[in-house]
């Protein structure tokens, strides 16, 4: 996932808390479709900024990545990456009581970090110990804490107070965060950067289509970090089907 | 995060992965719903999703090559071929949501039309890149006398598997396809969010206008790839 390495450790101090007090200001639940979004001019100011970015720099280099990089090398680099965030996925599981969960994580780890050769290989896939989703937003939410604001990041793209809070709690438990090779982490986060995107350009022709993009972008994040919460369950109650009621 | 979110909605949308296609049907649709008396010609929703979305891959499959070069062939067969599975004017009905009621029957109309045009163009697009993926069925357990149902199924992919709903709800015409949700991502919802912030801005005229002026764009660069 784009971002998932995280910031270097230098910018996390003051990140930590600037994200403490935007998880405190705003904690309410909002719905997907009148999301609670009161910084949207700065956001959308951001969006437009990474939307630049992203044309005339990211997407031209994923696509040149994409096109000459074997895809069996880019499942590798992917399998890399998720290993990576691996320790936290446990962390997080055993923070919301799953934990079987949680060991079925740690044997992943071990097996792919071992077997699959430094996490290149999802070993344990084949294993039935397959990938899970959990991150410290998840654990946030799991425990009640609310989204807050919708966030749009400069260059890390879109995100909420909780989440926020989330990345900055789940990076120390990336390997990379010890890593005392700077030249090193930079160059892994930039190739998950582009990974992250090369994989998601078969995605472009969908956005082109959307009138507004922000707002899209905004539903999509706020409705799929609710159901990651959910573990994919259904929501408690739809808003749909009470408009179809009214039929 | 965003990346499997768009890839999964992409995915969805394409109904994805011809490869079940070759699979022979393990659990077959349950036949009609054994309620009272089944509309005639009445599929149950898992046979109908299940059977539109396996002939439109095998229609891609099958002429790909024609479909690439050929946008507007692309989506009159799409366009057939959901029309029989989609209830646009519910859809249209949800996205609205309290703007519905407020617009006049003209609106209503010209909306229901550019916004099925719309993912007509969507699908079409993300159904030309649906790559061999696995989709697993989920049988339906659909109790007697309901009207409403989900259709679910997972499809394999790179990493996590991404589950895709069917909402599907009992209209005379017979079950048709409300809300498809992709990985959480409910379409009908995302689709009313940035709507109805639109139609907040510019009015609901003015955003049947953006709809139409989009498709007819798409129409008239249609020949080469879309311009990047």
């Amino acid at each position: 996932m784009p971002g998932r390495a995280g910031p270097p450790r230098a910018a996390l101090g003051p990140g930590l808390g600037l994200g403490l007090v935007l998880l405190l200001a705003g904690c309410a639940h909002s719905t997907s479709f009148e999301p609670n979004d009161p910084l949207e001019p700065v956001n959308r100011a951001i969006f437009r900024f990474n939307d630049a970015a992203d044309r005339y720099v990211l997407r031209p280099v994923a696509k040149g990545y994409d096109t000459v990089t074997p895809e069996i090398v880019q499942a590798g680099i992917r399998n890399f990456f998720d290993n990576l965030f691996s320790p936290a996925t446990m962390v997080n599981q055993y923070a919301q009581g799953k934990f079987a969960a949680g060991t079925r994580t740690f044997g992943r780890l071990v097996v792919n970090s071992t077997l699959g050769l430094g996490g290149l290989v999802d070993v344990a896939e084949h294993w039935n110990l397959p990938q899970e989703d959990e991150d410290f937003g998840q654990t946030l939410g799991s425990w009640g804490v609310g989204e807050g604001w919708y966030l749009m990041l400069p260059l890390l793209g879109p995100t909420t107070n909780r989440d926020l809070v989330g990345r900055m709690v789940d990076a120390p438990l990336s390997p990379l965060y010890y890593s005392e090779d700077t030249e090193t982490v930079w160059a892994l986060t930039g190739l998950n950067v582009i990974q992250g995107r090369a994989d998601l350009i078969g995605a472009d022709a969908l956005l082109d289509e959307q009138g507004d993009r922000y707002a899209f972008i905004r539903g999509a994040y706020l409705q799929r970090r609710q159901s990651a919460v959910r573990d994919g369950a259904p929501a408690a109650e739809d808003d749909l089907d009470a408009l179809l009621d009214d039929l | 995060m965003s990346k499997s979110l768009i890839a999964a909605l992409c995915a969805g949308l394409a109904l994805s992965g011809p490869a079940w296609a070759q699979s022979t049907p393990s659990a077959p649709a349950p036949a009609a719903p054994a309620t009272a008396e089944p509309a005639p010609n009445a599929q149950g929703p898992l046979e109908m999703t299940r059977s539109v979305a396996e002939d439109t891959l095998r229609d891609i499959r099958n002429n790909r090559s024609t479909y690439e070069q050929d946008s507007e062939a692309l989506y009159a067969m799409v366009d057939k071929r959901i029309l029989a599975l989609f209830d646009f004017e519910t859809m249209s009905l949800l996205v609205l949501g309290p703007n519905w009621k407020k617009a006049s029957e003209e609106q209503q109309q010209r909306f229901v039309s550019a916004f099925k045009n719309l993912l007509v163009r969507t699908y079409s697009k993300a159904l030309l890149q649906a790559g061999d993926e696995q989709i697993n069925w989920q049988p339906l357990d659909l109790p007697a006398g309901a009207t409403r149902t989900v259709v679910q199924a997972s499809v394999d992919t790179d990493g996590k598997p991404i589950d895709i709903s069917w909402r599907l709800r009992e209209i005379e015409a017979g079950w048709r396809v409300y809300d498809v949700v992709v990985d959480g991502v409910s379409l009908v919802t995302n689709y009313r969010g940035s709507y109805n912030s639109e139609i907040r801005k510019i009015g609901l005229d003015g955003l049947i206008e953006k709809i139409e002026q989009t498709s007819a764009k798409a129409a008239a660069a249609n020949a080469p790839s879309r311009p990047s």
